[in-house]
């Protein structure tokens, strides 16, 4: 242990442990830009400096450790001089459109500058470091905003293992981040995880909008809008709009069917439907697979971060993929093949928008072999365009979803939190091989109980049929990449594969409210929460094949699972994909 | 080896070590800003009191040298040369202590063009 004083306080930590953890255990919280918890500890931006006695200059408290009898200042004159000085500078080459700029107001480098009060002297705000725009169809980069924190350098390589953002400092004066030079994020490897955007702490990086091309199609007088929602979205709703944190999803839901038919929305429904009947598909197709001893593992399709993926980095996997659509475009599919027809509307009138938490699913409707979903908006897009509708959220009442396409099981809910597809197949999949009911619901081994911005890997076996099913879990693509080490070296073999792009699955989405260190453990668990609550405590019907309305979309159209209408409507392919990530 | 800025480093060296402390005053804004354009190739581009703030204080010198700085000229300059004690490594450091230097011995020469009185 050392004894350290810091401010005058003194205080025992353990030795190793830097000045800021230290600070922290006092109450103190020393200002940091780039400092993300064993991502980024890199002393960048340094705004997290503090004065040493007889230590000549100030010393970054992010990766400074303490030493024993150490005297810390972290708000001396010297100290606060700097941390303005460098705000200062930074501010200098930073472009200020704060009012359009897609941080929509949760900019850290604003709060900063606000807390510390920085006017500019000689130098005042500029048109940027660097006037280069960069895009993609799920992330872009404004170049003219970056402060050079590295933070999403850091994530990109350590969460999501692409390398595909790089610190360029072969001009050391005028160093920039950014994917491969000349090229576009798809093309340089990027997944879409989104992740990038949301550790971003000014709005350098941003997803691609596409509120202008919904408003666009809800002004067409013509058009039948859908929107199909994601039980992710509606658990950010209590973010975003300060909300009760005891509202359940059932009424997140009815609040948020209220506003978009207020927004101009014909109807919504619910991509818990759709998964659900992933999940039916999916367990025929693993049934289907075992039984004539085609290739095992399969590997989920659900999270399209995941699929870009193993099209991109894991080639030999590609064939492992679930041929099953993703669950939103399974949906949009459905409503322009089915639902139109019972609702006496044009197909080529029906017009949908998904709502999701990643930049993933807005690459995904750009694939070949998807084209029913016109548009993909993130809750951040949601909200301004509820703002921009004049929608008073905090006061709804909420209205119930009426439609074929609304009623979902609990298992379908499942799916935005990780593990949850893996427990939603499993209560199916029993079904399907023992013809009888699973009576336990939840595994211990698949629940999400912490956040960890590495991401997790969960393993469960379990027998089914007489046979041993092995069931793998695995979040974040540093984790995917070290799974498929011990994929490729035979040391595991895995009957079914949950991937997903970000840790914690689609509750920590890259386009999710922006967590703030402090806050995200908190936001993670209340999130996760409404959805085994949902699952737990409201829904009536807990499998995914017990769901009624599936049964009539069968009867009426797919006649059964894995049928020869579910694959000419529900199914695709995938190909090896070629990058250039330098 | 042969240095562009040879003779100001060479200068600078007989600051630090000799304790030779006082530049020629006409020549003074002109030898620092030969010795910042020397020292620029060396930085490594990672921390903003080192990567912008040498350029600044590069722009804030040509003020000087073209007659058109002011008080807060000078207040600024003495502003991000302290702020270099900031820097992340010894390169924003050194560069530091040395225009620290040249503030403390030499204010006088880059006070009198700014003065108003």
């Amino acid at each position: 242990m050392a004894t350290v004083s810091i401010n005058g306080v003194n205080v025992k930590v353990k030795n190793g442990t830097n000045i800021l953890k230290a600070a922290e255990s006092i109450g103190l919280k020393i200002p940091t830009l780039c400092f993300l918890e064993e991502v980024n500890e890199i002393g960048f931006c340094r705004l997290c400096v503090v004065e040493v006695e007889g230590v000549q200059d100030l010393v970054s408290a992010c990766n400074t450790p303490v030493k024993n009898k150490m005297k810390i200042f972290t708000d001396s004159k010297k100290v606060i001089d700097s941390r303005i000085s460098t705000l200062q500078l930074l501010a200098s080459r930073h472009r200020f459109d704060c009012w359009v700029c897609p941080k929509e107001g949760a900019c850290e480098f604003y709060d900063m500058l606000k807390t510390y009060h920085v006017e500019f002297e000689e130098f005042g705000p500029s048109k940027g470091r660097n006037s280069a725009k960069i895009k993609g169809l799920g992330v872009n980069q404004d170049q003219s905003k970056c402060i050079l924190c590295k933070r999403c350098v850091s994530v990109c390589a350590e969460h999501t293992s692409t390398r595909v953002l790089k610190f360029r400092d072969e001009d050391g004066l005028n160093p920039v981040v950014s994917p491969t030079i000349g090229l576009s994020f798809d093309e340089s490897g990027c997944i879409a995880c989104g992740q990038c955007i949301s550790v971003c702490p000014t709005g350098t990086l941003f997803e691609a909008d596409h509120l202008a091309q919904v408003e666009e199609l809800l002004y067409e007088r013509e058009n039948f809008n859908v929107a199909q929602v994601t039980d992710e979205v509606k658990t950010a709703l209590i973010e975003e709009f300060d909300l009760d944190k005891n509202l359940n999803l059932e009424k997140l839901e009815e609040m948020l069917n209220e506003a978009l038919t207020m927004s101009g929305f014909d109807m919504v429904t619910n991509v818990n439907f759709a998964n659900d009947l992933t999940v039916l598909e999916l367990a025929s197709e693993l049934h289907t697979r075992f039984n004539t001893g085609a290739p095992l593992p399969l590997i989920s399709s659900v999270c399209p971060g995941a699929v870009n993926y193993v099209e991109m980095y894991q080639k030999n996997y590609v064939d492992y993929l679930s041929k099953v659509k993703g669950p939103h475009t399974l949906l949009g599919t459905l409503t322009k093949e089915f639902l139109s027809e019972k609702l006496e509307q044009e197909k080529a009138n029906v017009k949908i928008t998904s709502i999701v938490s990643c930049p993933a699913r807005k690459t995904e409707i750009s694939r070949e072999d998807i084209n029913d979903v016109d548009a993909v908006l993130t809750i951040r897009e949601l909200v301004r365009l509820f703002r921009k509708k004049e929608i008073n959220f905090k006061e709804l009442s909420g209205v119930k979803q009426d439609s074929l396409f609304s009623k979902a099981s609990g298992a379908g809910s499942l799916f935005a939190v990780s593990g949850g597809l893996t427990t939603a197949l499993i209560r199916t999949l029993y079904n399907v091989i023992e013809k009888k009911e699973l009576d336990e619901l939840e595994f211990d081994k698949l629940v999400f109980t912490e956040h960890n911005h590495a991401g997790n890997f969960k393993e469960l076996k379990m027998k089914i049929g007489g046979t041993d099913f092995r069931f793998a879990v695995v979040d974040g693509g540093a984790n995917m990449k070290e799974f498929f080490k011990l994929m490729d070296k035979k040391k595991k073999k895995y009957n079914f594969i949950e991937l997903n792009a970000c840790s914690s699955g689609c509750i920590n989405g890259g386009l999710m409210p922006y967590n703030f260190e402090e806050t995200v453990q908190e936001n993670m668990m209340l999130r996760a929460n409404l959805i085994y609550n949902d699952d737990r405590e409201t829904k009536e019907v807990r499998k995914a094949h017990l769901n009624l309305s599936l049964e009539s979309l069968y009867e009426e159209l797919l006649v059964e699972p894995n049928s020869a209408k579910a694959h000419e409507l529900l199914y695709r392919n995938f190909s090896q994909k070629d990058i250039d990530n330098n | 080896m042969e240095l562009k800025n040879f003779p100001v480093n060479e200068l600078f060296q007989k600051w630090i070590l000799d304790g030779e402390t006082k530049l020629g005053e006409p020549e003074l804004v002109k030898d620092v800003l030969n010795y910042l354009d020397g020292q620029k190739g060396e930085i490594c581009g990672k921390c903003a009191p080192c990567r912008d703030g040498v350029v600044r204080i590069e722009q804030l010198l040509q003020l000087f040298e073209n007659n058109k700085a002011n008080l807060n000229t000078l207040k600024e300059l003495e502003k991000l040369t302290y702020n270099l004690r900031a820097s992340r490594c010894s390169v924003g450091l050194d560069i530091g202590k040395n225009l620290e230097v040249v503030l403390e011995n030499n204010y006088n020469v880059l006070y009198k063009p700014v003065r108003k009185y």
